[in-house]
């Protein structure tokens, strides 16, 4: 997110790696395991207008520390030493413009190896890069999404390219939409001030968690006991919290008040974003006694307001 | 609840009254005859009467103009609305603003309704969720069909009849008010890397042209009878010559109604020395022979802003050309999207040109009523300046002032300098409200008769017309008073107007399904967006006779 | 000389962009403890934390552990700050001019999107010293920071203009997108410095590994590294003078104008 706010990013929706990919490339992500269906649906087996055959139109390629299950959905592998994208993706963008760096081996790679890569890239008809949380969660965080992000767009000089985050977690992306559409920002906002400020390290959660700032917490359908560095979590155990959540979880067993509430896209109808921005509609499958998350939060919202009226008068 | 608005001079130019002294008379939301005697009375001594205005080209709502908020949280941290001024939902300004900023700040302007008019089919969703957040006016989306792979189909099959059945499929399934077309065939090509440049250039992958693509759509429109002509955003656009592929277009219409939009980035010519000029004097030219064609100008103003559009090919040369942010967004079987950041300079001898060239198109267009004020927010400014471009074309002295600002090889080169029109207040609500909802074919908008929508802005006249567009005394949301002072009172939500043309002219139900199963990654039964996305719907009828 | 003396220390952060001498210089004792700061959603008033004594005048020293006080010296423009102990978040955002000294540590976003004036803090400082916010392309554009401490990653991100020198160590991508302006490490520098760098000139006293987009070119004694040098000198520090430096150029990702220079001698050599 910060990566795109520096620079933008050259992106798709997935329909266009299933129709016109003919080289694609993980980066620190291990689809097999973290996203199985992404391989079968989008950018491998899958069949589009101009790979008919679907696997066979497509070269892959695994770039990791380590070989992992998806190395044997690849036509090539990588490994790289750990903590290094940063380098081999800042030698990729020299080599793309023609300069060669003066060591012939970057991070554990050859560069003959990386330039063979950049040369694909170049004649590629569309080329795609994905990125996992091996490269976004290492040292340098998001200024390694940055560099892809810059490979990308410089890519685009010779041909059409994209750069993908694989993104986790249900919904994270129309969170960040919705945020993004009432606040400006995906996330980190503060309205302490009666609107919205950003910025991620002073108002992000693991950050004013960690420095235990917060004084109270009111947690919506996420697991920060589960999720987050057991040193932001646990300033959560001392503070009173209000948790929203269809199920039991680590976070609602420590909860001084748990309101259970329907689960979106199983027992409420709702909208889900997809990991490329497409808005999904999820029906309601299951029924539920229990409210959807809007009733307790606008009830919530509605009992504030008349305690700000009495404290106003007096 | 009634409400009459007494002692101003009402300028309603849908029924020719030009700053007559009447009463305007509001009843549960409507214009009405007679108000009765019990009716509330504001007191509009020394104010214009006009209806609310009526923006038929800003982009507010939907995937890129997300994307525009999303990739410069610099564009935010200057600007804001806050809780403590009063407002019902705080948020953040700039030139992408939030949503509920994006409708507190159109109704300030006396603005109450407007079109979102890009939207890709499959972001439709999305752009409707955020229309859900935007108070204050009535709104509606043009649905992007220019690059429609299942379009392309089944032109080269020649198969009109489905075509028609299934852009009367989409208008339903995506809850949309019109076709907008932006550089046909272009973001497909650019799918490879490539762009279109002439309309009749074949695609790469389908056996069609661009001048296929707007003849087949066009006339599929007409057929519908879908209240507004096919919007487009004409091939080449923003380069040098891009007139003569506006004017190619326009000829290929043959007299088929077209509203050619944001025309300011196409009028743009190759002579003189930066072989770069204005050749707006054409297009008025152009628009002047031809009854058949409707323009809104696209206004450039100086400063920063973010250009946010459909035509991802023309957004890469802008990155390339000044080396800052880029988004790209193409959508699978649909269309592109490209958001660029970009700050026009007085010091530039191209944005000198291109800022004279929408005032020459303003200037040059004899009627009024075929020419509409936007700055095709925010590519050419944020909407905000309109009340700044309102000045322009009111007060000559004021925009020789501006003209000597410009860098001086751009002033002495642009046709602008020699033109004296002023336009007087008639005319600019004729360009602001009244032409406007007439091209949208908007019956209850626009105009202050019996019968229509009660949204009304009353604007003091004051020491000049910028401050006075800038900040109407009231202005009235079906009939209730929103904003007073040029500072919004009390919040509303307006309704999504959206049409529902008729079906059966083929059937195409096993061809989407198989189109969806083999190059979408959606499911079609979860493809259309239904009306519970419009919480305040209102279906406007088709066969609506078009305005020419 | 105004002074303000936190009462209790805080837990939840406070905003005070109006603790600046702009804002309190023409103010009675009273006018300034009226004045606004938002601690956590609340609004309060300067005199609801701070003992305030004093008044009209552009001196201004605070006491006590400002650590959660953020933004103070938010766009000053002149006079002095002077503060007893830690400082939060945004210390001297955006200043033109003036000066600022902090005796104890600060947060991060020390002197981010700085125009001009002086920053001296005695301790550690956090990421972002000079830096730009999210989404800008600018950070520093002027002005002078001198962190006795350590301060941690992107030290003088996108900066334009102005001088940062770092008495300890520094983080990661000291000098990120750089586009020009002076940047002296004399402890021991991190990963990734320069990278994007356009122009400007990063000085380290220690070697440390560069990336791959910098080239060695030639050893160099100029004169403008000791006036540099000499500069932080007169600002408080202690560098150490007439050194002969290994000169890099790059980032060659860019128009590869920026040049790092590392100090011949010192063997600190850093193994990654």
């Amino acid at each position: 997110m910060v990566a795109l706010q520096l620079g933008g990013a050259p992106a798709a929706t997935l329909g266009e790696v299933k129709n016109r990919a003919d080289l694609v490339i993980f980066w620190g992500s291990n689809p097999a395991e973290s996203h199985p269906r992404h391989f079968a649906r989008y950018s491998g087996a899958a069949k589009g207008r101009m790979n008919p055959k679907g696997r066979k139109d497509r070269y892959i390629v695994l770039v990791d520390i380590r070989p992992t299950p998806s190395v044997k959905y690849a036509d090539e592998f990588i490994q790289i030493k750990p903590g290094q994208d940063f380098e081999v993706l800042t030698v990729m963008r020299m080599l793309a413009s023609g300069q060669r760096p003066d060591a012939d081996n970057i991070g554990g790679v050859e560069v003959q190896t990386l330039e063979r890569l950049v040369q694909r890239c170049k004649d590629a008809r569309m080329g795609v890069l994905f990125f996992g949380q091996g490269i976004t969660e290492t040292r340098g965080k998001h200024q390694n999404s940055l560099v892809i992000y810059q490979f990308g767009k410089e890519m685009n000089r010779h041909s059409k390219f994209l750069t993908l985050p694989m993104r986790g977690h249900y919904n994270v992306v129309g969170s960040g939409n919705t945020m993004c559409w009432q606040t400006g920002y995906p996330f980190a906002v503060n309205f302490g001030r009666g609107y919205p400020q950003f910025n991620p390290g002073e108002f992000s959660v693991v950050d004013l968690l960690k420095r235990k700032e917060p004084d109270a917490a009111l947690i919506v359908a996420a697991e920060p006991m589960d999720h987050l560095p057991y040193e932001a979590a646990r300033h959560l155990e001392d503070i009173p919290t209000i948790v929203l959540d269809p199920r039991e979880t680590l976070t609602t067993k420590m909860a001084d008040v748990v309101i259970p509430v329907k689960h979106a896209g199983v027992s409420v109808e709702g909208t889900a974003y997809r990991m490329d921005h497409i808005p999904i509609k999820m029906r309601a499958v299951l029924d539920s006694p229990w409210p959807k998350d809007d009733i307790p939060l606008s009830t919530i919202i509605e009992r504030i307001k008349e305690i700000r009226k009495e404290e106003a008068k007096t | 609840m009634a409400i009459r608005i007494e002692n101003g001079e009402v300028i309603d130019p849908a029924h020719g009254e030009d700053r007559v002294k009447r009463t305007v008379h509001i009843k549960d939301g409507k214009i009405v005859a007679d108000a009765g005697l019990d009716a509330t009375v504001i007191d509009a001594t020394g104010c214009v009467v006009m209806a609310g205005g009526v923006d038929i080209h800003t982009h507010v709502a939907g995937p890129k103009v997300n994307f525009a908020r999303l990739m410069r949280p610099e564009d935010h941290r200057y600007e804001h609305v806050s809780r403590e001024d009063g407002y019902e939902r705080s948020g953040t300004g700039g030139v992408a603003a939030t949503t509920f900023t994006t409708g507190y700040r159109y109704c300030e302007m006396g603005y109450t309704t407007i079109v979102e008019p890009a939207v890709p089919p499959m972001g439709a969703r999305h752009a409707h969720e955020e229309l859900v957040d935007i108070p204050q006016v009535d709104k509606a989306i043009f649905t992007l069909l220019g690059n429609s792979e299942i379009i392309f189909q089944y032109l080269e099959k020649g198969e009109m009849s489905k075509i028609n059945e299934y852009i009367s499929w989409i208008m339903d399934a995506t809850k949309s008010y019109s076709v907008k077309i932006v550089n046909p065939g272009g973001a497909n090509m650019w799918k490879y890397r490539a762009d279109i440049h002439d309309i009749d250039q074949k695609l790469r992958d389908f056996d069609t042209t661009p001048r296929k693509i707007v003849l087949a759509i066009a006339d599929t429109m007409a057929t519908l009878g879908l209240p507004h002509p096919l919007h487009l955003h004409c091939n080449n656009l923003g380069v040098p010559d891009s007139y003569k592929t506006a004017i190619a277009t326009a000829e290929a219409m043959e007299g088929r109604p077209l509203h050619l939009t944001h025309l300011q980035f196409s009028s743009y010519g190759s002579s003189g020395k930066r072989k770069f000029s204005s050749e707006a004097p054409r297009l008025a030219q152009m628009v002047n022979d031809n009854p058949n064609i409707t323009i809104d100008v696209g206004q450039v103003l100086f400063g920063k802003t973010t250009t946010i559009t459909a035509d991802g090919p023309f957004e890469y040369h802008l990155h390339k050309l000044t080396g800052s942010k880029w988004y790209n967004g193409d959508v699978e079987c649909e269309d592109g999207c490209g958001v660029v950041p970009y700050d026009y300079k007085r010091k530039s001898f191209v944005n000198c040109i291109q800022w004279a060239a929408g005032l020459e198109l303003f200037l040059l267009i004899d009627d009024p009523w075929r020419v509409y004020l936007t700055t095709d927010h925010p590519n050419g400014a944020p909407f905000i300046t309109y009340p700044h471009l309102i000045r322009m074309l009111m007060d000559k002295d004021f925009r020789r002032e501006q003209v000597e600002k410009i860098s001086v090889e751009a002033s002495s080169e642009i046709p602008l300098k020699v033109l004296e029109r002023e336009y007087s207040l008639y005319e600019i609500a004729i360009i602001t409200r009244a032409g406007t909802a007439r091209r949208l074919g908007l019956e209850h908008k626009g105009h202050l008769g019996v019968g229509a929508h009660a949204d009304v802005a009353v604007y003091r006249i004051g020491a000049n017309y910028e401050e006075m567009f800038a900040k109407p005394a009231w202005v009235l949301k079906d009939g209730v008073v929103v904003a007073k002072e040029g500072k919004v009172t009390r919040q509303v939500f307006g309704a999504t107007m959206y049409v529902h043309p008729a079906r059966g002219f083929a059937d195409i139900e096993k061809d989407l399904a198989d189109f969806f199963e083999s190059y979408y990654t959606v499911n079609i039964n979860n493809y259309p967006v239904g009306l519970e996305y419009l919480p305040r719907p209102e279906l406007i009828p088709c066969q609506v006779k078009q305005n020419d | 000389m105004i002074s303000l003396t936190l009462m209790e220390k805080l837990s939840i952060p406070m905003e005070a962009d109006l603790i600046t001498p702009d804002n309190l210089h023409d103010k009675s004792n009273d006018e300034i403890k009226r004045q606004t700061v938002y601690w956590g959603n609340k609004k309060k008033t300067i005199g609801d934390f701070f003992e305030v004594e004093g008044e009209k005048s552009d001196q201004i020293t605070m006491v006590g552990d400002c650590a959660k006080v953020k933004l103070i010296g938010h766009k000053m423009s002149f006079g002095a700050v002077h503060v007893q102990g830690d400082t939060g978040y945004n210390t001297g955002s955006y200043m033109t001019g003036g000066s600022i000294t902090i005796e104890g540590n600060t947060a991060d976003y020390l002197g981010a999107m700085m125009e001009g004036g002086f920053i001296h803090l005695k301790g550690d400082a956090g990421h972002f010293v000079g830096g730009a916010y999210k989404g800008e392309t600018v950070g520093m554009t002027g002005g002078e920071i001198v962190v006795e401490g350590n301060a941690g990653h992107e030290t003088g991100g996108f900066m334009r203009r102005g001088l940062i020198g770092v008495g300890g160590n520094a983080g990661d991508f000291t000098g990120l997108f750089m586009l020009a302006g002076t940047i002296v490490v004399l402890g021991r520098a991190g990963e990734r410095a320069g990278a994007n760098m356009m122009r400007g000139s990063i000085i380290l006293m220690n070697q440390t590994r560069l990336l791959p987009s910098f080239f060695q070119n030639g050893v160099v004694s100029t004169p403008a590294v000791d006036m540099i040098l000499n500069r932080l000198r007169t600002l408080g520090m202690n560098p150490p003078l007439a050194g002969r430096y290994v000169r890099h150029t790059g980032d060659a990702n860019t128009i590869a104008r920026g040049e790092i220079l590392m100090r011949v001698g010192n063997r600190n050599h850093v193994e990654v």
